[in-house]
């Protein structure tokens, strides 16, 4: 069974009394561990995609199924519980939250599922994997652009989800970091997490393995020649 | 490892920006100040006027002209004053008619303190006629006090027992009354004989004592008379020769009841002005605020908060800024009232008795709890609406 499974899905704004389809009969299927990458200029509805298959915005027309769930048949709440269960979401730009600890930062999706069980050696490994378990007490503003986007990984991978979704991982990272973070998703991919990812140019695409191209929200499948 | 709670979340969110949630804090803490002062203030008038009216027996008092301000001062509060009658009014009112008991009374005041260990007033009284304040020393079981005794108002120093020293001579405090509320407290009750003996051997010379004389005559009248026509036949006969002013103590304490009445109607309408201002400031502030937190909470969505969580944590935090607020505000109005009732008293010209402890607490833990609910009351709206809508929209709106 895939993990993710998009057909035929819309996003249509009004922009300027004009109609204006920010994603066009989108279709996408995702399989477990594997990555895939999505690549566009700014504005051909990479993150509207994204936002639509986490559940965060309505489609116009189509479907999102994730782990077999038809997550626009949900209500708002059974959607939260997916995202929080099934969805790790690494939003573009910074979203650490400043006043809290990166330790907390991370935490939070366990928070959210207010669950039981002992946290704190599920943290402490996610962040060593990352490199970044002496931050832990540490608060966003004294850490770089690369530990914020490792920190925002560690928590999207908090609450061990089958999907993960990172928009735009390296887009505001150096050579280095954007390559420790393009690694931590092949880790991922490679435990059996499906990773999806958008990039605006090829650097970060060629570790995925598979690469889809956006334009004007229209998706197209490159051909490994292509890629 | 600490849990991550509601708790912590929302204590975070105040810290960091402490000037705004210290203002919110004050905003609230003056709404709760204003309701537990103010209530503190005048149910304790109302308590003084309640003891004034059940200790004070007679129908009319008789005081000399022009003093009949200084005698509702010093019988309200306690301020030292000394003013004299002929004495020979005593027993032409005993038997005037209508009148049934007349019991004089000498007011000595030792505001001048170098006659005196401290400044108070003396209340001395006939023990045979007395109808006033025999009955109440007697309620407390209080002997009348002998030759060299003296019985002490609730606030006066010393203990019972040891000596207190007045016009430079020793006296022996015989009995300490219970709180009445009134200038009771802050007086010493003799006999009429103790004080013309005192008198006659005071050492301060600014005491002008005229023999014979007496401060004020207390007043009963006759059952089924009409006590004003009763006032209105003594003013027409002494008047002029006595050159007195006559006090009807039941439209005293109505008039006092009335400054009671609008005490406690300002207290009320500043206690609800304030909550709703409190209300209003938090209501703009949450508003505003959540409009500029709308990325912080898109992220918790995205995280997979449920909306009820997001409204959970906004009205936490505006139940720690009312809680606070209220705490502080509580603290300070006790903090103040307690010490300076006398001073906030003496300036309106009311009576003052303190409820007891146990009703401070319960109006206290009211007053609290009205403070508390001022905080999620005006963020309702904010909290309902930052969860509403697709969770990409807000956060978009957001940056």
């Amino acid at each position: 069974m895939s993990v993710l499974d998009v057909r035929g899905l819309c996003k249509e704004y009004v922009r300027g009394g004009v109609p204006f389809r920010a994603v066009d009969s989108a279709n996408l299927r995702v399989e477990p561990g594997e990555m895939v990458g999505i690549v566009g200029r700014s504005g051909s509805g990479k993150t509207t995609f994204f936002n639509m298959v986490a559940g965060l915005l309505t489609p116009s027309a189509g479907s999102v199924s994730v782990a077999g769930t038809d997550i626009l048949a949900l209500s708002d709440a059974e959607r939260s519980e997916l995202r929080n269960r099934r969805i790790g979401y690494v939003p573009q730009g910074q979203s650490l939250l400043a006043n809290l600890t990166v330790l907390d930062n991370v935490r939070l999706p366990h928070y959210f599922a207010a669950r039981d069980d002992n946290v704190a050696g599920r943290v402490f490994y996610l962040l060593g994997e990352l490199g970044i378990a002496h931050l832990a007490e540490t608060c966003p503003p004294q850490l770089s652009g690369g530990e914020m986007r490792r920190a925002a990984i560690a928590r999207a991978m908090m609450n061990r989800p089958e999907l993960l979704l990172a928009d735009e991982p390296t887009g505001d990272l150096d050579a280095g970091n954007a390559r420790a973070a393009m690694d931590a998703f092949a880790a991922l991919a490679a435990s059996g997490v499906a990773v999806v990812f958008s990039a605006h140019g090829d650097d970060a695409a060629r570790r995925a393995d598979r690469v889809v191209e956006m334009e004007r929200g229209a998706m197209r499948e490159r051909t490994f020649s292509e890629a | 490892m600490k849990p991550l709670t509601t708790f912590q979340i929302a204590k975070n969110n105040l810290r960091r920006r402490p000037a705004r949630s210290a203002g919110l804090c004050m905003a609230v803490a003056v709404s709760a100040f204003a309701m537990f002062g103010g209530a503190l203030l005048s149910q304790g008038v109302g308590r003084g006027v309640e003891s004034m009216s059940n200790r004070l027996g007679a129908d009319i008092l008789v005081v000399p002209h022009g003093y009949d301000k200084q005698f509702q001062a010093a019988l309200l509060r306690g301020e030292p004053s000394t003013f004299y009658l002929k004495g020979d009014l005593v027993d032409k009112l005993r038997f005037f008619p209508g009148v049934e008991r007349a019991a004089p009374q000498l007011f000595l005041a030792t505001l001048n303190a170098s006659c005196c260990t401290m400044p108070v007033q003396v209340i001395a009284y006939d023990p045979e006629a007395d109808f006033v304040v025999k009955p109440w020393v007697s309620a407390n079981a209080v002997p009348t006090p002998a030759g060299d005794e003296v019985v002490v108002g609730h606030m006066v120093g010393g203990e019972t027992g040891t000596e207190i020293s007045l016009f430079g001579r020793k006296f022996r405090i015989a009995a300490r009354l219970d709180r009445t509320g009134m200038g009771f407290d802050t007086s010493v009750f003799m006999t009429m004989g103790s004080a013309k003996k005192l008198l006659r051997t005071a050492k301060n010379a600014a005491v002008k004592y005229e023999p014979g004389s007496v401060s004020s005559i207390m007043l009963a009248v006759a059952p089924g008379l009409n006590i004003k026509d009763v006032a209105n036949a003594i003013l027409r006969e002494y008047a002029i020769d006595y050159d007195l002013e006559i006090v009807v103590s039941r439209s005293m304490i109505s008039d006092i009841a009335k400054k009671l009445g609008g005490l406690s109607l300002l207290s009320r309408a500043l206690a609800a002005l304030s909550w709703i201002c409190a209300a209003a400031a938090l209501f703009i502030f949450f508003f505003l605020m959540l409009d500029e937190r709308r990325r912080e909470f898109g992220l918790f969505r995205i995280l997979g908060a449920k909306r009820g969580k997001l409204a959970g944590i906004v009205l936490y935090e505006s139940l720690l800024v009312s809680a606070a607020g209220g705490i502080l505000g509580i603290a300070a109005a006790l903090g103040l009232t307690a010490p300076f009732h006398r001073l906030i008293t003496t300036a309106l010209e009311l009576p003052y008795l303190a409820i007891p402890a146990g009703s401070a607490l319960v109006l206290g833990a009211g007053c609290l709890l009205s403070s508390v609910a001022v905080g999620p009351l005006s963020c309702l709206y904010s909290a309902i609406r930052i969860g509403s809508g697709d969770a990409y929209l807000t956060l978009r709106s957001g940056e």
